[in-house]
């Protein structure tokens, strides 16, 4: 029997997506997600922005620049506005109850597809939860790491590690510079854009967006009803659409802030984007001719964060630095999935602290790293935690280059 | 003292065997349009044409309901349609490699071939153009790659590879087949001097464009078809390493490589060249050319091949090494898992067929036996086939584990493909029967008596 499943693989494969710790560690590392997993964490810390300028920097430096010579420019200078939105996610405050998950779908219409479509692997949910079992790696000790990979060799006891996924917001969006029509772009807030309007369809986003997030309507799923997605209308008498009645009822279901997207779209989160907007209309009105039209912290609540009974999600305007994001975002378990592709994302990750329980039977075996992080260790062949793993101060006082003992390790 | 022997000259073999004569020629290639064609070609034509059903069928299908009736999902956003445009495009290199470069590189012995393989290149990249249009998801907004002014002031984006693809394939089908034109104006002309019928004296003579053979028209055409050689020959190279952008500009695992562009075109010289071998080799005895089309044109062939699959061979191994030696752990894992993952099979078959298959052609007794050659070039076929789906199918499987799967086909993805196969063989058979296979009036520059020097050449007397 097929169950009908968003998620077939259930290992992280040793790879530092979800960053995790033991308390002892995380005493002694405080940082250690940013800076001792992934291969970001063997950037020096003051090297990416030279390499890679952001693109608004040099553009407006190119205006300014223009403008101070001649006079005019035609280089439209980008104000950075008031507003940059971010957020965060506590990994280990998300108990992966999923609430988050039916609230974006509610806020923002997304449709439902049904079990068919979802065994074919097309869940629209721009917001899922990842999840992943891991077990200690002691126990293939000798074996090859194959038993890890293998989908079949679930451990019979293993570690769940959840994680909140959508659209991250990159300021360096992959995503973006793929699309032919131009159809997703960045505005001037730090949102990832997706102009339904001018979509084509060409699902050239979704193969370049390295976390998958963006979603595709293979189907008109809200005009057709789901057992007729299939049906061709050149060979029905009758058009393979809901009844009218019954289709004016699903009308009332969707949110009529949020536009409802035809089939050959792609969408993501959006961050609320309806939600934002209001807000700052609001605002607008209330400061009048003044200049306050900045929205106060917490006043923009993203569907997700509204629904989330342990208030993992932060999120909020990062050019404020006494937001409630802006703290968030110092705090040193702050890391970005994939952070070593420079994406630049908006939406960084909490890393997880565990702290075992000594009266549980597998205290002994959890107690060296959480499993997750002893796989990252078996894969990458590092400790983050042992001797030479922990890169942080090195990194931030001379290159990698300079530092023969980590040139040596070699292998990440 | 003696005087040292001259050494003997060496003898090229004749590009035209058993010394056969210009007329033979013009003969031999014009009676498939002036006979009534005879019964194998009406079963191959009616049944190649009720496949070609299966392409507009499956389209409209697709178009009315949703790109969801193929198999994508959620990783594998491109599917069977993507595979199949590279691998058509793919084919479709060969043709004006045999007619542009090889004419610049003064290969004399492109002439038999150039024609058959231009007709393929123009049909193949017909094929093509099928699939990037139809898998948007809607087609009817297709149109908004066209730099075209609009009420919306809206341009395309120049930085996205797709744009360079619609570029690329269109200069590239719009010069291939000019220059298959420019190739035909004297033949075209030939035929319209034998026909009969006066439909068909009309028409032929409609694009034989006054083409009487005069010295001027002879000097023009010839500076117009190396002109357009010279056109082509940047194009040869400059489509498929644009088609290959489609994927290497992309930051995916196993995709982001910059060995593809130069790793692309060699596949696509290699994958066109078997196609045209498994075309030209049932074509030269049924239509009785062997001796324009000969056992070294075939030969000539399985060489060009045999380095374009080795050099694809030494790309295979060179992208695992790098893939190593780079130490992205998210690259290596691509690899391995292109190599032994769930689509090991399509692996195996890439490089069963294109690494293995063409070593065979280093040997002499096999690059001469047309059985042996023929079988060989079908799995250069399929080999390349599965090449295009490997690097697809590399989408399954990258960054986070967590949106992983599986990719399957459905029905309608695997009959739209045969479809085209359909529609490639029709339009390759009224090619036979409608216009001269092969390039007559070059044929004969090249024949042995073409040379003055020949027994037979020049402007000897009784010697025509
Ligand atoms: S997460 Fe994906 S969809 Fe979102 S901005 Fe980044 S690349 Fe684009």
């Amino acid at each position: 029997m097929e169950i009908a499943c968003t998620q077939d693989h259930g290992s992280m494969e040793g790879r530092p997506i979800i960053r995790e710790a033991n308390i002892q560690q995380f005493r002694k590392h405080p940082d250690f997600a940013a800076s001792s997993m992934g291969i970001d964490s063997h950037f020096p810390h003051d090297l990416p922005s030279k390499v890679y300028n952001h693109p608004y920097e040099s553009y407006e430096k190119k205006a300014e620049e223009k403008q101070k010579k001649d006079g005019t420019t035609l280089y439209p200078i980008i104000k950075s506005s008031v507003h940059q939105w971010a957020m965060t996610i506590d990994l280990n405050a998300c108990t992966g109850c999923n609430a988050c998950v039916v609230s974006c779908q509610s806020e923002n219409n997304i449709p439902i597809v049904g079990k068919d479509q979802v065994r074919r692997g097309r869940e629209m949910h721009w917001l899922r939860i990842d999840r992943y079992f891991s077990a200690p790696v002691t126990v293939p000790e000798g074996s090859d790491k194959g038993k890890i990979r293998s989908e079949k060799n679930l451990p019979a006891d293993p570690q769940v590690s959840v994680q909140p996924m959508a659209c991250v917001h990159c300021e360096n969006a992959p995503c973006e510079s793929v699309c032919p029509v131009n159809a997703t772009v960045h505005d001037e807030e730090g949102l990832n854009l997706m102009v339904y309007n001018r979509c084509v369809g060409t699902r050239y986003c979704s193969n370049n967006c390295p976390y998958k997030v963006r979603r595709f309507n293979f189907f008109d799923y809200n005009l057709r009803p789901l057992d007729s997605l299939y049906d061709s209308p050149v060979m029905l008498d009758k058009l393979p659409r809901r009844p009218t009645d019954e289709f004016e009822i699903a009308k009332l279901v969707r949110n009529p802030d949020v536009s409802v997207r035809m089939r050959g779209v792609m969408e993501k989160c959006t961050y609320c984007i309806q939600r934002i907007e209001g807000a700052k209309i609001a605002q607008k009105i209330k400061a009048g001719a003044s200049d306050a039209v900045e929205v106060p912290d917490g006043v923009v609540r993203t569907a997700c964060l509204d629904a989330c009974p342990a208030e993992a999600i932060t999120f909020g305007n990062k050019l404020d630095p006494n937001s409630a994001v802006s703290k968030s975002i110092k705090n040193p378990r702050n890391y970005s999935v994939l952070g070593y592709l420079e994406t630049r994302a908006r939406t960084t990750y909490l890393a997880r602290v565990r702290n075992p329980n000594p009266e549980m039977p597998d205290y002994q075996e959890s107690l060296k790293s959480p499993y997750t992080t002893q796989e990252y260790f078996k894969t990458n062949a590092e400790d983050p935690f042992g001797h030479h793993g922990h890169h942080g101060d090195n990194h931030s006082d001379h290159g990698h280059g300079a530092d023969d003992n980590h040139a040596k390790e070699g292998s990440h | 003292m003696q005087v040292p022997e001259t050494p003997k000259d060496l003898v090229r073999t004749p590009l035209v065997t058993n010394e056969r004569s210009l007329s033979w020629i013009t003969n031999q290639v014009a009676q498939f349009i002036e006979n009534k064609p005879p019964m194998w070609w009406w079963i191959a034509l009616i049944f190649s044409a009720s496949v070609a059903v299966l392409v507009p069928y499956y389209i409209s299908y697709l178009i009315g309901t949703g790109v969801g009736v193929w198999g994508l999902q959620n990783p594998v956003m491109w599917g069977w349609a993507i595979v199949n445009f590279v691998f058509w495009i793919g084919i479709g290199h060969a043709g004006t490699l045999i007619s542009a470069i090889l004419f610049l590189l003064n290969q004399k012995w492109r002439t038999s071939i150039n024609r058959a393989a231009e007709a393929m290149t123009i049909f193949a990249v017909m094929c093509a153009g099928i699939f990037p249009l139809i898998h948007v998801g809607r087609v009817w907004f297709a149109w908004w790659l066209f730099p075209l002014p609009n009420a919306n002031q809206i341009w395309p984006q120049f930085r996205s590879p797709l744009l360079w693809d619609v570029f690329a394939v269109s200069t590239y089908f719009t010069v291939s087949l000019l220059f298959w034109y420019t190739g035909l104006v004297p033949d075209l002309a030939t035929i319209r001097d034998r026909v009969k019928s006066g439909l068909a004296k009309f028409s032929y003579g409609l694009f034989s464009l006054g083409w009487t053979g005069s010295n001027r028209h002879w000097r023009n055409y010839e500076k117009a078809y190396l002109l357009l050689a010279g056109l082509s020959t940047p194009l040869v190279l400059s489509v498929h390493s644009i088609v290959s952008f489609d994927f290497a500009v992309s930051q995916l695992p196993g995709w982001h490589t910059t060995i593809f562009p130069p790793y692309f075109v060699a596949g696509a010289i290699f994958s066109g060249f078997g196609m045209v071998m498994t075309l030209l080799i049932p074509l030269r005895t049924i239509c009785k050319l062997e001796d324009l089309i000969t056992v070294k044109h075939v030969e000539l062939m399985c060489k060009v091949t045999l380095a374009t699959g080795t050099m694809v061979g030494y790309a295979y191994a060179m992208e695992f090494f790098i893939a190593y030696y780079g130490g992205n752990p998210y690259e290596l894992e691509t690899f391995i898992n292109r190599a032994m993952g769930p689509y090991w099979w399509a692996y195996l078959a890439m490089v069963s067929c294109n690494v293995i298959t063409p070593q065979f052609f280093w040997v002499k007794k096999f690059r001469t036996d047309m059985r042996i050659v023929f079988i060989l070039s079908i799995f250069v076929n399929i080999g390349m086939w599965f090449e295009r789906f490997v690097i697809v199918m590399t989408l399954h499987r990258d960054f986070i584990p967590a949106n992983w799967d599986y990719y399957t086909p459905t029905k309608v993805d695997v009959l739209t493909f045969v479809g085209t196969f359909g529609m490639f063989m029709t339009l390759f058979l009224l090619f036979m029967k409608f216009l001269p296979m092969i390039a007559i009036s070059e044929v004969k520059g090249v024949t042995p008596q073409a040379n003055p020097h020949h027994k037979l050449g020049g402007a000897k007397e009784g010697k025509h």
